[in-house]
């Protein structure tokens, strides 16, 4: 299922899900696209495109924050983010929408399979 | 090829110094980190799309149009190469209005016997009015690629 309303859906949850998944524990760029490939295959392939692009965004309204620490491999650094006081603030918000949105929307499914069912 | 698609990037993306360093950094982490866990540098990059796209889509989440300096670039360089058309063809015009015929000296009235060599093998008015044309023919490419590069 890869159509529009679909991608819709995709787009909307993404930050959520980054919310999520940095306020979980301190991450960086790669585990957080393994993370997605691993274990959310129903948001298609993860890709680095994709991701930094709302990393930045999520970055710039200071609800996530990174830090750079030195890499074992070949000198180099790793960003790990982690939320900011703001950006936990904000999932807890996004939380509590989620709850009751996705009630609403299994709602109105409810209503049609019933009347469905009754046909 | 990592250090090619980076050079690229970096040429590409239009953003404030401090952002692209930023950007370019985080590229570098993605190939490394990519690397470590057994990637190849081409399937990152496939993954990434071409140094354009991802450039495009990154200055597109700063909200910037990555497009608009290149834009700014061709309608500057089409300008520039209308005037020097104009001021070629001008030269051209007045060049040939008062023209002394061919073979006289220090523009006597009468024709002498005398051949000059010019300094060029062919008149230099001719070579101005190439120029002016090769202006002409840059400034319509300009155009042509800077409107097409709009309606994209």
């Amino acid at each position: 299922m890869d159509n529009k309303y679909v991608q819709q859906f995709k787009k909307g949850s993404l930050e959520m899900i980054l919310l999520s998944l940095i306020g979980r524990k301190e991450t960086y760029g790669y585990e957080i696209i393994t993370e997605l490939n691993n274990s959310a295959s129903v948001l298609g392939y993860a890709k680095e495109g994709t991701i930094y692009p709302i990393l930045y965004r999520l970055q710039e309204a200071e609800l996530i924050q990174c830090r750079l620490a030195p890499a074992a491999a070949n000198g180099g650094s790793k960003k790990y983010y982690s939320l900011t006081p703001k950006g936990k603030e904000v999932l807890q918000e996004l939380i509590m929408f989620w709850a009751s949105y996705t009630d609403c929307v299994n709602g109105f499914i409810a209503t049609y399979q019933q009347m469905e069912v009754s046909e | 090829m990592k250090e090619q698609y980076i050079k690229q990037v970096k040429k590409e993306l239009n953003l404030s110094r401090t952002a692209k360093k930023e950007v370019l950094r985080d590229l570098n982490e993605i190939f490394v980190s990519a690397l470590e866990h057994g990637e190849t540098e081409q399937q990152v990059i496939e993954r990434l799309g071409t140094p354009k796209e991802f450039s495009d889509s990154t200055a597109q989440q700063f909200g910037i149009d990555n497009s608009a300096p290149r834009k700014r670039k061709g309608i500057i360089s089409s300008v520039i190469a209308l005037v020097v058309a104009a001021v070629a063809f001008v030269i051209y015009a007045t060049a040939k209005s008062n023209k002394v015929p061919d073979g006289a000296i220090g523009q006597a009235d009468a024709m002498t016997h005398i051949q000059v060599e010019g300094a060029f093998a062919f008149d230099v008015s001719q070579i101005i009015l190439a120029v002016g044309i090769i202006a002409v023919v840059f400034a319509i490419i300009q155009i042509v690629r800077t409107t097409r590069n709009n309606r994209r």
